[in-house]
């Protein structure tokens, strides 16, 4: 027995071994990172489970069609799901890496869905292949082991091709870098082979229009284009393609040639400008306008009538020679980054961090936990990457720029984001929590530090209600705090006068407002909730004829589903309230009134529903059911809401609740046709309900969530839950 | 002269987002070939759909009309009947509580009525190829009968599939009515759908819409009326 356990715990050691996770190729100070637990999620729902549902079978079909037949199931692909997948980001004051770690059983099967012509670009290093994508730069590395997709993002001004790049300074540097390009990647670039780079259109008469096309051939490696084309003269109307030509694929250039005002040998160029590797082509074509007999001339004459070209294209070829130059510095440059860009993805390849990986970031590991989330997205620092990113706008214009980084450390230093996405059995829940600095958890906690009224509860019942939204905040806390907030973002800011004046305005606003007053009336707590469907009686104007066909305005009746409502605000201003009524029924001609029950109502055409207000102990009650509001006002409303809802509205900052089954139920499905019906009645029987929350802040975090509870049976967990309400409902 | 279409556009968008509504056409036709044409828009049965809609801006992405533009919308269309010959006593009459709208005019002769469209239809066959007539309603005096043509247009069905379903339920429950009055006797009538009163001055059709844009039902009818 011993035996087998210690059989068991090797054999799941070596698995450890094997398969190794990647994150620890992930540095310690990434800025952010996203993982995906793939073994989480083939836990959840098997591979083959997916291959076999509908969306499951709708993406082999796209990949069977994008990989030409080679790809016909998940495993082809090479890609090993039961492992997790992560992506990290890295900023610095040059801007920011990407970089998405992806997990391989072999690189055979990825190796064998590119196709030849990409195969042909493989960079061999090692154990590593890879190879940088011509026009975003980015590097595809990959082993045995795991692939890593790797690119930067320059935000740096400085960084663009601008007229500093042409500067003296950096002159040298660009020389050098041109030769590394020149024995780098040469193989690269696209090669313009054409059947013939002459034509001589013989004797031809003045005025006449002669036309001749150019066949090419990309015989290189990479995609050919054509980005201009210019003739040494008026008279030649060069026309190529505007799209880009693959390997191996052919083309034309279309040249016209008008004879008009022209007579004797003529001789014309045309300059292409392209990406192949000398960055220009050119085409000569060549005619006699005028006699016949002269034509043998021609031939011989050729050389010394070249002349011609030169002079009438010497401003044009200057500029190509310029626009060359400079068109080769960015190449130079491009490829000094991508060396740049490989090395860092070789050392990401191997992960051997000086530092340690991200593992050893307390802030990561205490954020993401050892939980069973299916994806996490975490963000570190929000303090450091936003002054990274105000350090790459503001290039050159010295440390601290006007105290900016300090009032972003105000603001955001120490914040961080964690996000999971978690598939349990019953629901599936994304879960955020901000995590801030003490400053600023300090005024989030007076603006949300707020009491919900108990008496709302008494005022709807939960049996009914389609969903709620619920907010839980202080309109004294807000008031408090904000004026505060502002001047402790701005402390340190060196505009004198931005500086000087935020504190007294704040401190102004603060006098002038009286939190608690306006607290009265608002107090920052309030509940709005979809209270039922309920059918009314709508009458319509219709036509009746008699036996004539005269006809006869007439007035029938029908039966409409409207949804009701009921909301709810603490307000401690009753008096207030009703004189701003009064005003109302005074000035509305008609459309408010007052109700003997003290109930305003408000009837207009304008609303489909009628509006129900009234004051309650310490409540503005608004509402569409005038019954349940002449209830209320009685003190006979029976009221039913249990501890769940109770508890979640009261302790939270914020909820949305949305009672999808019992929308679902009560949707008026006769006036659907009956497919819709079908799928509807697929909903209510398989909904439950969703719940957006919003936490209060505790331990200087806040946290939003998103609940979708999955009903019990019929699904395995609320990952297979979603494939099955897709297989539903997809056509 | 192209405004005019804007209030057929405008109650047409308005029905967009309805699913019931009825379109009454009346035309009655003293014996000198004059007499008074009256259309009916009514969206009453859907006026508490209509009255939350109008609240928006647009829906399934298609702009709501406010009541200002369907005001001007209307009166636009009364200046274009004012251009046209023979055509007076215009009104028109909106009304926002059960969403009826309506447009009415006397015409000398029937030809009047007939160009009010006439310039509009062929303007929009050129420009969207469509095989639609030109005149709507003719009368030949020499042998005393009305005509009301309509020629379906394959463009019909073609435009209503493009529309997506939640737009093409629209149509469903949908009428569109015609009643046709006349001093002299009514001796017979071509389109099968079509009623003769039992003191035989009136001619009545109903079709429901759906039919008319599938192309099942026609609303063209040649009446012939006693001498």
């Amino acid at each position: 027995m011993k035996k087998l356990l210690l059989f068991t715990y090797l054999f799941c050691i070596s698995l450890l071994v094997n398969a190794q996770d990647l994150v620890s190729k992930i540095p310690r100070d990434a800025k952010a990172v996203v993982s995906i637990k793939g073994g989480n999620v083939t836990d959840l729902v098997s591979i083959a489970e997916f291959e076999n549902s509908k969306i499951g079978k709708m993406f082999l079909k796209e990949m069977l069609r994008e990989t030409d037949g080679k790809v016909s199931n998940l495993d082809d692909l090479g890609i090993d799901l039961n492992r997790s997948f992560y992506y990290f980001m890295q900023s610095d004051t040059l801007g920011f890496k990407h970089s998405f770690l992806i997990p391989l059983k072999n690189k055979e099967g990825f190796e064998s869905l590119m196709p030849e012509r990409q195969k042909e670009k493989i960079i061999k290093d090692g154990d590593l292949s890879y190879f940088v994508d011509p026009y975003d730069s980015m590097v595809t590395m990959w082993n045995d082991n795991m692939l890593l997709l790797t690119f930067s993002q320059q935000t740096s001004q400085h960084n663009d091709y601008s007229y500093n790049d042409y500067g003296v300074v950096e002159e040298y540097a660009v020389e050098e870098a041109v030769d590394v390009v020149d024995e780098a990647v040469a193989t690269d670039y696209p090669v313009m082979t054409f059947s013939e780079s002459e034509f001589n259109f013989g004797n031809i008469a003045q005025g006449e229009i002669v036309e001749h096309s150019f066949v090419f051939t990309n015989t290189g490696n990479s995609d050919l284009i054509i980005s201009d084309a210019r003739a040494s003269c008026g008279c030649t109307v060069p026309n190529y393609p505007n799209t880009a030509i693959s390997p191996g694929e052919s083309g034309e250039i279309t040249v016209k040639f008008n004879s008009k005002n022209r007579s004797g040998i003529q001789n014309k160029t045309i300059t292409l400008t392209t990406n192949t590797e000398n960055g220009t082509e050119t085409l000569k074509i060549k005619s006699y306008v005028g006699d016949e007999e002269v034509v043998e001339e021609i031939i011989e004459v050729e050389e010394i009538m070249a002349e011609e070209t030169v002079i009438e294209s010497t401003e044009s070829i200057y500029n190509e020679d310029y626009y060359e130059r400079i068109r080769k510095e960015r190449e130079a440059k491009q490829l000094e980054e991508n060396k740049v860009l490989i090395a860092y993805a070789k050392s990401t390849m191997i992960g051997n961090y000086a530092k340690g990986s991200i593992l050893k970031n307390s802030k990561y590991t205490k954020a993401v936990g050892k939980g069973k989330d299916e994806a996490i997205a975490w963000i570190g620092d929000f303090g450091s990457m936003y002054s990274d990113i105000l350090k790459q706008a503001t290039y050159g214009l010295g440390p601290n720029y006007m105290g900016l980084y300090d009032t972003m450390d105000n603001i955001y230093g120490d914040m961080s984001v964690t996000s999971r996405l978690n598939f349990e059995k019953e629901h599936a829940s994304l879960n955020t929590s901000y995590t801030m600095n003490d400053n600023m958890a300090k005024y989030v906690k007076a603006m949300y530090d707020g009491k919900m009224n108990s008496n709302f509860f008494n005022y709807f019942n939960e049996d009914k209600m389609l969903g709620y939204f619920s907010i839980n905040a202080s309109t004294k806390g807000i008031l408090e705090a904000y004026p505060d907030m502002m001047t402790n973002m701005f402390e340190n800011f060196k505009d004198d006068e931005v500086a000087a004046f935020i504190p007294i305005g704040m401190r102004l606003l603060s006098l002038i407002i009286d939190e608690e007053g306006v607290a009265k009336i608002l107090r920052g707590d309030m509940l709005f909730v979809l209270t039922e469907m309920k059918e009314r009686e709508l009458s319509y104007t219709t036509y009746e004829y008699d036996e004539n066909y005269e006809r006869t305005e007439v007035t029938k009746t029908k039966k409409e589903t409207l949804p009701g409502f009921l909301m709810m605000i603490t307000s401690s201003e009753g008096d207030m309230f009703r004189k701003l009524m009064d005003i109302a029924v005074k000035e509305s001609r008609g459309e408010v009134t007052l109700n003997a029950n003290g109930i305003y109502q408000l009837k207009t055409n304008d609303l489909p529903i009628e509006l129900n207000f009234m004051f309650k102990d310490n409540a503005i009650l608004m509402g569409t059911s005038f019954e349940d509001m002449v209830a209320i006002k009685n003190g006979n409303y029976k009221g039913k809401v249990g501890g769940t809802h109770k508890n979640l509205i009261k302790k939270n900052s914020s909820i949305i609740y949305v009672n999808g089954q019992e929308i679902a139920s009560t949707f008026p499905r006769e006036v659907m046709p009956d497919d819709i019906k079908k799928r509807i009645d697929f909903i209510s029987e398989n909904t439950r309900d969703v719940l957006f929350r919003t936490s209060k802040v505790k331990n200087n975090s806040m946290e939003g969530e998103l609940i979708l509870n999955t009903p019990e049976k019929g699904h395995k967990n609320s990952l297979a839950y979603f494939l099955n309400m897709i297989n539903a409902l997809i056509d | 002269m192209k405004r005019v279409f804007n209030i057929s556009l405008l109650l047409f968008s308005l029905t967009l987002f309805t699913s019931c509504f009825e379109v009454l056409e009346e035309i009655s036709l003293n014996a000198d070939g004059s007499g008074k044409m009256l259309v009916t828009f009514n969206l009453s049965k859907s006026k508490s759909k209509i009255a939350s809609i109008m609240l928006l801006d647009s829906v399934n992405g298609h702009k709501v009309p406010s009541k200002e533009d369907i005001g001007k919308a209307l009166k636009e269309a009364k200046n274009h009947l004012k251009t046209i010959n023979g055509i007076t006593n215009i009104n028109t009459t909106t009304d926002y509580d059960n969403y009826i709208f309506t447009i009415s005019c006397d015409f000398t002769s029937i030809d009047n009525l007939d160009s009010v469209f006439k310039d509009l239809i062929s303007k929009h066959n050129k420009k969207s190829k469509t095989n639609f007539s030109t005149s709507n309603f003719s009368f030949n005096s020499s042998i005393n009968s009305f005509k009301r043509s309509f020629s379906y247009d394959n463009s019909i069905k073609r435009n209503f599939n493009k529309l997506n379903s939640e737009d093409r339920k629209i149509f469903e429950g949908a009428n569109y009515t015609s009643i046709y009055r006349f001093k002299n006797d009514v001796k017979e009538v071509s389109n099968t759908n079509a009623k003769i009163s039992p003191n035989k001055k009136a001619v009545f059709l109903k079709v429901d819409v759906m039919s008319l844009i599938l192309g099942k039902k026609s609303i063209s009818n040649t009446i012939k009326l006693s001498k």
